[in-house]
């Protein structure tokens, strides 16, 4: 028993220690300001675990999540390069987001929520976090794929990107969210990016992107009253209740914060403390000392992330690395610069900090599928020194 | 395309995250570093509410230590005014009336009488604790939803203090402006009495403070920070006593009449009662419309203190004085026989009638006064001079207030030559008006405590303090005037009153242990039966308290008035005990009680 448990512990040993360090800090600092926020929500009115019911989700999350991890972890990430598993779990995916326009759910007051979860076996899952993953493995393939005939692309390139990011991107344009679909954007050209397209097509992408983003602003009234009000509060005016709150709460813990949950924000002043704007609790309760920290911890993952990216052993590795790590740092810096002002409010978690059933597991996921590369290149390496070394004892 | 290339792209992507962490960081320094007292001050703004806390207002005992107003603390349940529009069948208001099992359209329609004139809506008065707990419980699910306690004031005694004590009610708009620091809307204030008069005692001081709340609110836990502490409102001892309150009370009955005893040592009252009176508990708050009305047209006027603001002709008991007036200004002696009674007296022409038809024969002073002879206090009275009698009744306290501390009493009135001529026209009035100032008819008008006064200052040869109904805080006393008459007629008028009780109009008050003086009086009323007036003070020889009492359209002093001085006297001298005085229970005063 002792043993399994070692050997499956054992992925942690000689694996990237920064990146393990960075995201453990990051779920442990979670936990704390979540147990907090979520005391105060009303979800936890009706359960018969009171106020310890959200931390209570959150922390069995962060159980599955782990769990999740250490199997992704084990299995090598060059599995989900068949076209079968790849393919199928990008289709099965985009179907549960499709589903989302069919069924909607509704909150505790009767409003018609924007319909971004699906219910399966009774648990309500956000699709979209799924899809993401799967879209970046298929992305991660297909340009890998054709890393050898960079240049000349073309159509390719083109179905690929029809397939993947824009299919997704319509859908969750109909749902709508919004700030997805700018996070696939995001994760879309950064994949391109890092994968060594031509340039001439960076350009092309480079130029749409602000062209996109104004007709969203002229034609879709949500993207310009969104806008408008950042705007509004870069000129002394209000962000908007849920941002000047959360400028509040973060101002006023101030360099040394109230204290672990003393925050004051959680109390209904501000709307999902505990997911989208936990940043804000926790940089009342623990300070600027907490609010940089996670910004740091951030920082060590995405470097250690990169890191992996470019010592995997083969493009797909690469591609697959550098997705996963750049989707979960723009999930970061969007929400930080949303929480902060500095970035209109689009409903995006900070990873392993947010409460977030599904986001929780997908970010976990990706740590699993990182170390899995990590494992491989890792090996790859070793394999490597000895080559050129011309050999060795083991 | 290379590994360098791809190497390069690394890197700028690797600059990109650190610019955009560049820039996280140095937004972050400037909300929580340099911006750190503006959004603290938000903060502050955010989450604190300033709540006023009512004192306590002070219990007022009487003499003997008996409580006779106390505090009742009640808690109501109160919805926000929104509430009544938002329907649907999972609405805050319709989930609390299912709780609460209420009759919706009968809650509803409550609630929207309420509605034109506040926020927070009472959806439960007096709620019980169940009720309580349930909205304390479920709190969170009642946004706006409050439990507000608030003290009522509860008077053991019902309407035995009703005119005296006084009642509280909702401050109003002109006292709100002038005191705006003290008061706040929907305090409550004493409104008439010693409630009225002791205000600035009993009420406290309204304590401040800050309590930590949320976005709807609702205080979420925590110590509060107090601001201004509550200082609780003054314990207030009166003067008077219940027992000897509730004799009186018995003693009047259900009668219009009124009583006040005063203890002519100090000038104490020591029982007061107006009849009818109301009930103080249902003024103020709980009070209905038709309630209301019913105390406003009755035609006995129960909201009117009698001893204090109704104003009689003093008719026989104000040849006291006119006698007094006779002996200082030398017109008349204490043994002076005047022209017989035949039953009136003719004067410029006109036959004044005394209140005896077959006449009282020829008397002296004492008799006349004994037998309350008016053919003989007309011919004292044309030897006086107007101004002369007006002094001597001024001397005595009338004309002015007595208390200092009922602003609603009213002085009476005592005519002068002064007054006549503003009235009259200078010139068109004749000495002829002392023909009924003599015998305290005409334009006189007194108040029953005024008359209380006179009988302290006779007994006690003006050394009587002026009443007061507080006896802790000590009041500010004024001093008493000493009188300008000279103390051998002052003793000859207490015989002459003695004399009165024993064997004159007054013999109903007699007691058998305690000498009693006295004077009747029947004063003529023009609307109806005469007033049946009586004051006194016992005993004669260390008078230890004086007494006037009016009963209305109840025919003659000595018989009507008589028997509840004797009630009283009784009881305050023991005597009762062998006698069968009737005592009445707190709270209920029997009917009939007579």
């Amino acid at each position: 028993m002792y043993r399994t448990f070692r050997e499956v512990i054992g992925v942690f040993e000689g694996s990237d220690r920064w990146l393990i360090i960075s995201t453990g800090f990051l779920l442990f600092l979670g936990v704390f300001v979540v147990y907090g926020a979520g005391s105060y929500n009303r979800q936890a009115l009706h359960s018969p675990l009171g106020e310890h019911f959200i931390v209570f989700k959150h922390l069995m999350m962060i159980g599955l999540g782990g769990a999740l991890m250490l199997v992704l972890a084990h299995i090598d990430y060059r599995l989900w390069r068949h076209p079968w598993i790849n393919r199928s779990a990008l289709g099965l995916t985009y179907m549960l987001v499709a589903m989302t326009l069919v069924t909607g759910r509704h909150d505790a007051d009767g409003n018609a929520e924007i319909n971004r979860w699906v219910s399966i076996f009774g648990f309500s899952v956000q699709p979209v976090e799924m899809a993401k993953l799967a879209l970046v493995m298929y992305m991660a393939d297909r340009l890998a794929s054709s890393r050898a005939g960079a240049r000349n692309v073309g159509r390719p390139l083109l179905i690929t990107l029809a397939a993947g990011p824009l299919l997704l991107m319509v859908l969750l344009a109909l749902q709508p969210n919004y700030g997805n679909v700018m996070v696939v954007a995001g994760v879309t050209v950064l994949l391109l990016f890092v994968t060594a397209t031509a340039d001439r097509w960076l350009r092309w992408l480079m130029m749409g992107a602000p062209v996109a983003v104004g007709l969203g602003y002229l034609v879709i009234p949500k993207i310009h009253n969104r806008i408008n009000q950042l705007f509004a509060g870069f000129h002394g005016g209000s962000f908007g209740h849920q941002v000047d709150q959360s400028l509040i709460g973060l101002g006023a813990g101030g360099a040394r914060g109230l204290g672990v949950g003393q925050s004051h924000n959680k109390f209904a002043f501000l709307p999902e403390a505990h997911t989208d704007f936990i940043y804000s609790v926790l940089g009342e309760e623990m300070g600027l000392v907490g609010s940089l920290g996670v910004i740091v911890l951030l920082m060590i993952f995405v470097w250690r992330g990169l890191v992996i990216a470019q010592r995997a052993p083969d493009s797909f590795g690469r591609a697959l690395a550098a997705g996963l790590t750049g989707g979960l740092a723009i999930y970061g810096i969007t929400n930080l610069a949303m929480v902060t002002g500095l970035f209109p409010v689009v409903g995006v978690p900070l990873p392993f900090v947010s409460f977030g059933g599904t986001a929780m597991l997908a970010s976990l996921a990706s740590i699993g599928l990182l170390l899995s590369i990590d494992r491989s290149s890792q090996s790859y390496l070793v394999y490597k020194r000895r080559w050129t070394r011309g050999g060795g004892a083991a | 395309m290379g590994d360098s290339d791809i190497t390069v792209r690394h890197a700028l992507l690797r600059t990109i995250i650190i610019v955009a962490f560049a820039i996280l960081v140095v937004n972050l320094f400037q909300m929580t570093v340099i911006r750190h007292a503006y959004y603290q001050g938000q903060a502050l703004e955010n989450r604190q509410d300033r709540f006023r806390v009512r004192a306590p207002r002070g219990r007022i005992y009487d003499r003997d230590g008996n409580v006779l107003a106390a505090n009742l603390y009640t808690s109501d349940i109160t919805v926000p005014r929104k509430c009544l529009t938002a329907a649907g069948p999972d609405s805050t208001l319709n989930r609390l009336i299912e709780w609460f099992g209420l009759d919706r359209w009968e809650t509803i329609d409550k609630l929207q009488q309420q509605a034109a004139r506040k926020n927070q809506l009472v959806l439960v008065a007096d709620a019980s604790q169940a009720r309580i707990f349930t909205v304390e419980e479920r709190g969170r699910d009642l946004p706006g939803v409050k439990v507000v306690t608030h003290s009522r004031r509860q008077y053991l005694f019902g309407p035995l203090f009703a005119h005296s004590l006084g009642y509280l009610g909702e401050i109003g708009p002109a006292d709100l402006d002038s005191t705006s620091d003290i008061y706040s809307q929907g305090d409550y204030i004493g409104k008439m009495g010693v409630e009225a008069a002791m205000e600035p005692v009993l009420r406290g001081t309204a304590g401040i403070k800050l309590e930590e709340v949320n976005a709807s609110g609702r205080v979420v836990g925590r110590q509060p920070v107090w601001v201004q502490d509550v200082v609780p409102g003054t314990d207030v001892h009166v003067t008077m006593s219940l027992k000897l309150q509730q004799t009186l009370a018995a003693a009047i009955g259900d009668r219009p009449a009124c009583a006040v005893a005063l203890d002519v040592r100090t000038g104490e009252v020591l029982a007061a009662y107006s009849n009818p009176a109301f009930d103080p508990n249902i003024m103020g708050g709980s009070l209905t419309t038709k309630q209301w009305n019913d105390l406003i047209s009755d035609p006995n006027k129960p909201l009117f203190n009698r001893i204090t603001q109704a104003t009689y002709p003093p008719a026989s008991l104000f040849k006291t004085i006119t006698s007094l007036a006779g002996l200082s200004g030398g017109h008349i002696g204490t043994a002076t026989v005047l022209e017989s009674c035949g039953g009136g007296w003719t004067f410029g022409g006109r036959y004044f009638r005394c209140w005896k038809k077959g006449g009282h024969g020829a008397l002296d002073h004492t008799g006349a006064l004994v037998n309350s002879c008016d053919t003989y206090y007309y011919q004292l009275g044309v030897r006086l001079q107007v101004d002369e009698l007006a002094a001597a009744a001024r001397a005595m306290g009338l004309g002015s207030r007595v208390t200092t501390e009922f602003d609603d009493e009213v002085k009476g009135n005592v005519p002068d030559s002064a007054w006549y001529d503003r009235h009259m026209g200078k010139g068109k009035w004749s000495r002829g008006v002392l023909m009924n100032t003599a015998i305290g008819q005409g334009e006189l008008l007194v108040t029953p405590i005024q008359m209380a006064v006179v009988a302290g200052r006779i007994a006690s040869s003006g050394a009587m303090p002026d009443p007061t109904f507080v006896k802790d805080p000590a009041p500010v006393r004024r001093q008493p005037k000493p009188l300008p008459f000279r103390a051998e007629y002052l003793s000859w008028l207490r015989e002459a009153m003695r004399r009165t009780v024993a064997e004159g109009t007054g013999r109903t008050a007699r007691l058998k242990t305690v000498s009693v003086a006295g004077k009747t009086g029947t004063a003529q009323n023009p609307h109806g039966n005469d007033h049946a007036w009586f004051m006194c003070f016992a005993p004669v020889e260390a008078p230890e308290v004086c007494l006037a009492i009016i009963v209305e359209n109840a025919g003659h002093g000595g018989t009507e008035a008589g028997p509840i001085a004797h009630a009283f006297l009784a009881k305050y001298f023991h005597e009762d005990e062998a006698d069968s005085v009737a005592v009445a229970v707190p709270v209920e005063i029997p009917e009939g009680a007579d």
